[in-house]
């Protein structure tokens, strides 16, 4: 019998040895962390930074829809600067979008606390009105925004008619209620209500959340000191949440800055453009009127806000972790 | 042996793929000719597809018969025809999609003239379009100027959407008013009446793609004003647009429902099926509505014969119509160019065509003159005045071209909001105009 080795033998051997080392490779924790964090790094690559990039592009060009790019020019900020000197509508979108989201953001955090208290103390039929109020969130914008085409309707408005009824019915004479999409005011209103309907079941479920994560013992301690209900929830209540206010306020800030559903099925932009956010008249500049450049100037304009706010998640957050 | 084993020899791996090969290439060689001697259609040929994007018809019989016709057509030609149908306003961001990611549907139907932003992008037709002209006659000016960019076709004109006015003749007799005005002054007047009794104008200013374009321009055309100049030069800035402006004011206040910053291109039509309006600048969409559904009015009467079609009225450089063009283009993106071409040269046949319109019930005209003489009108005589003032109109951009930034004009409704700044109060005429004249120099890049 000879000493040598069977050819398969040898390739079992080296078999094993690569196995081992490449166990070896993954133990060490730096190749383990890179190798797992790569399916998000290849998400984050593709489906954000790359259309990002893009975008940035675009928008430093005369790019429009079906223009080869053989005949695209670099035309440097020519585009963020007709903008800001030359757009009337711009600087009507930029106004709307910080009053929109302002408001919507500030009301929806109010009764997004207070639904979550009531919703905190609630015992009977909790489930169900735990499920309900998530109903707008659940339900697809585009068809909540037609529901409420309809109930803005100057002449076919379930609110005008109950107003016509109310006024026959007291004796007050003839009215026809408000004209909710055509008065500018009125409108931005009620877009902004819209988006408050159905963004505030997200606040509140997520307070609720942190509702639930602040100790019992700390209002009892609180209520033994003498602390007034209202003290109580001042310096238990929002200290207790504010991590996940943070969160919540970032997330719902972005989200309602780049909202577009809403404005467009109600009032695509208008009337006379006092609704138009940025996505809607970046969509209006780049979609329908075909210049994607401008168009992509229109929407990277908001870039530089919403960063700021990511920024200040980030340190908030890190601070906090400290 | 070895002679029978070779005369019987099995066709291996090697071999087949070499006949193979040798075949493909014989066949992308001889072209058409290849596949006649081999007496055996191409695969793909039975395989052909044509994707066919358009409107959602304000006058549902018309998508049947197109729906149909699609279906005969396929079955005639062995394609598979898909007939897409969206909401109108949905269309340019469709399109402009399908230009810009090269693939999408072969055939796309456009208004006004939208598709020449994307001119270069489209097939042209030309071919078509003369052929059709050579066999009918001509086509409507203004359809043809929209349909055109460069001196060539960049779709086949198709259908025109025609607008005049809608009126409620109760209405306007219970106000005193005997004969609907001749002027926008005498509207204004007589408009004033009506909205004292609870029924005023319907009008849309608001961001949508027919009624809005269809009173707007036209009303500012009959004052003298234009965008441009048949130079090309922005002449918005003009003491005739002032006039219009400071006019539009007062007639929007005395006689207008304010709502109608707010509508789209459905409301007014609900607005006035429901007894809120006297009048409204509209298609025939109404009247075959009010026809259709057979609907009644305060009397209990069917609502159609207290329906009157009647022109616009005259401004100081008299009276001018929008009637906006509908028409068929081909991406180059599409793979079946030559079925796009076959299929929209017989839908424009004769036989098909007059289908098509007369399933629709004259809620739209052919781009065509000669259909003008067609006994269509004579089936619906309550929409004649469509046909007599269906030559008054002009095309997108006049008097400059209807060139892709007279295209992007109308899509970001620059002279519908000049108007729209006035109805809510945003802005006076002179500020209006000012941004007028601002929004068409970016523009127009003058």
């Amino acid at each position: 019998m000879s000493k040598e080795s069977h050819p398969d033998q040898l390739t079992v051997v080296s078999s094993n040895g690569r196995r081992k080392a490449a166990l070896a490779l993954l133990e060490r924790p730096n190749v383990l962390g890179y190798l797992l964090m790569m399916p998000a790094a290849f998400i984050i690559l593709f489906f954000v930074a790359y259309p990002f990039g893009w975008g940035v592009w675009m928008s430093l060009t005369n790019k429009q829809i079906g223009m080869p790019w053989s005949q695209v020019k670099f035309t440097g900020l020519k585009n963020y600067v007709d903008l800001v000197t030359k757009d009337g509508i711009f600087w009507t979108t930029v106004r709307n979008s910080f009053v929109y989201t302002g408001i919507a953001t500030v009301i929806k955090w109010a009764l997004g606390i207070w639904l979550a208290l009531l919703l905190n103390r609630m015992v009977r039929f909790q489930r169900i009105v735990r499920a309900a109020v998530l109903l707008p969130w659940i339900v697809p914008t585009v068809l909540s925004a037609i529901a409420f085409l309809w109930i803005f309707d100057p002449d076919f408005s379930v609110i005008n008619w109950t107003l016509r009824h109310f006024y026959g019915w007291m004796g007050w004479g003839h009215v026809r209620g408000p004209l909710w999409l055509a008065d500018p005011t009125l409108a931005l209103a009620s877009v902004t209500f819209v988006n408050i309907w159905r963004g505030t079941p997200f606040y509140a479920i997520s307070f609720l959340a942190g509702l639930q994560t602040i100790n019992p013992e700390l209002y009892e301690a609180a209520a033994i000191d003498g602390a007034s209900g209202w003290q109580r929830f001042w310096h238990v209540t929002l200290p207790g949440i504010r991590p996940i206010t943070v969160v919540v306020l970032v997330f719902s800030i972005i989200v309602t800055f780049s909202d577009f559903q809403i404005v467009y099925v109600l009032t695509r932009g208008g009337p006379a453009n006092s609704t138009h956010l940025f996505a809607t008249y970046a969509y209006q500049v780049a979609m329908v009127g075909s210049r994607l450049g401008l168009g992509a100037a229109v929407s990277l304009f908001m870039f530089p806000v919403l960063a700021l706010v990511i920024v200040f998640q980030l340190v908030y957050l890190r601070r906090e972790q400290a | 042996m070895a002679k029978k084993a070779s005369s019987k020899r099995e066709i291996t791996r090697r071999d087949f793929v070499k006949m193979t090969g040798i075949a493909g290439m014989a066949a992308a060689a001889t072209g058409i000719e290849g596949i006649l001697v081999s007496r055996q259609a191409p695969v793909y040929a039975q395989e052909r597809s044509l994707h066919f994007l358009l409107w959602k018809n304000f006058s549902p019989p018309a998508d049947v018969e197109i729906l149909r016709q699609g279906e005969e057509w396929g079955k005639q030609s062995k394609v598979k025809v898909k007939i897409e149908q969206i909401n109108a306003n949905d269309i340019p961001a469709r399109a402009a999609a399908a230009i810009e990611s090269k693939q999408g549907p072969d055939i796309i139907q456009f208004f006004h003239n939208w598709q020449n932003q994307y001119g270069n992008s489209l097939v042209d037709v030309t071919d078509i379009c003369t052929g059709l002209e050579s066999k009918y006659g001509g086509y409507i000016d203004y359809c043809k100027a929209d349909a055109m960019l460069g001196g060539r076709f960049t779709a086949v004109p198709h259908t025109v959407v025609p607008n005049i006015y809608v009126v409620r003749a109760s209405y306007m007799k219970a106000a005193g008013t005997t004969n609907w005005p001749k002027t926008w002054d005498e509207l204004r007047r007589e408009g004033k009446k009506w909205k004292a009794k609870g029924h005023p104008i319907g009008q849309t200013v608001g961001h949508t793609f027919g009624d809005a374009v269809d009173f707007t321009y036209p009303y500012l055309w009959s004052f003298g004003a234009a965008e441009r100049d048949e130079k090309g030069k922005v002449v918005i800035a003009s003491k005739e647009t002032l006039e219009a402006l400071k006019f539009f004011k007062v007639l929007w206040d005395d006689a207008m429902d304010p709502a109608g910053a707010g509508w789209d291109d459905s409301s007014n039509n609900r607005s006035f099926l429901s007894g809120a309006i006297t009048a409204t600048n509209n298609a025939p969409s109404i009247y075959l509505t009010a026809s259709n559904q057979v609907i009644l009015d305060e009397k209990g009467a069917p609502l159609v014969n207290d329906i009157l079609h009647v022109p616009n009225p005259a401004g100081p450089a008299g009276v001018f119509h929008y009637h906006y063009s509908q028409q068929l283009a081909i991406p180059k993106y599409s793979n079946n160019v030559e079925a796009a071409k076959e299929f929209i040269g017989w839908l424009m046949e004769k036989d098909q065509f007059t289908k098509y319109l007369r399933r629709g019930q004259a809620y739209q005209a052919a781009a065509l003159k000669v259909y003008m003489q067609d006994a269509m009108w004579d089936m619906f005589p309550a929409l004649k005045p469509y046909r007599d003032h269906l030559l008054e109109g002009q095309h997108v951009g006049w008097r400059g071209s209807a060139d892709a930034n007279a295209a992007r004009v109308v899509q970001n409704y620059v002279l519908i909001d000049m108007l729209a700044n006035l109805a809510t109060g945003k802005m006076t005429p002179e500020e209006s105009l000012k941004w007028g004249e601002g929004q068409l120099k970016s523009i127009y890049g003058a």
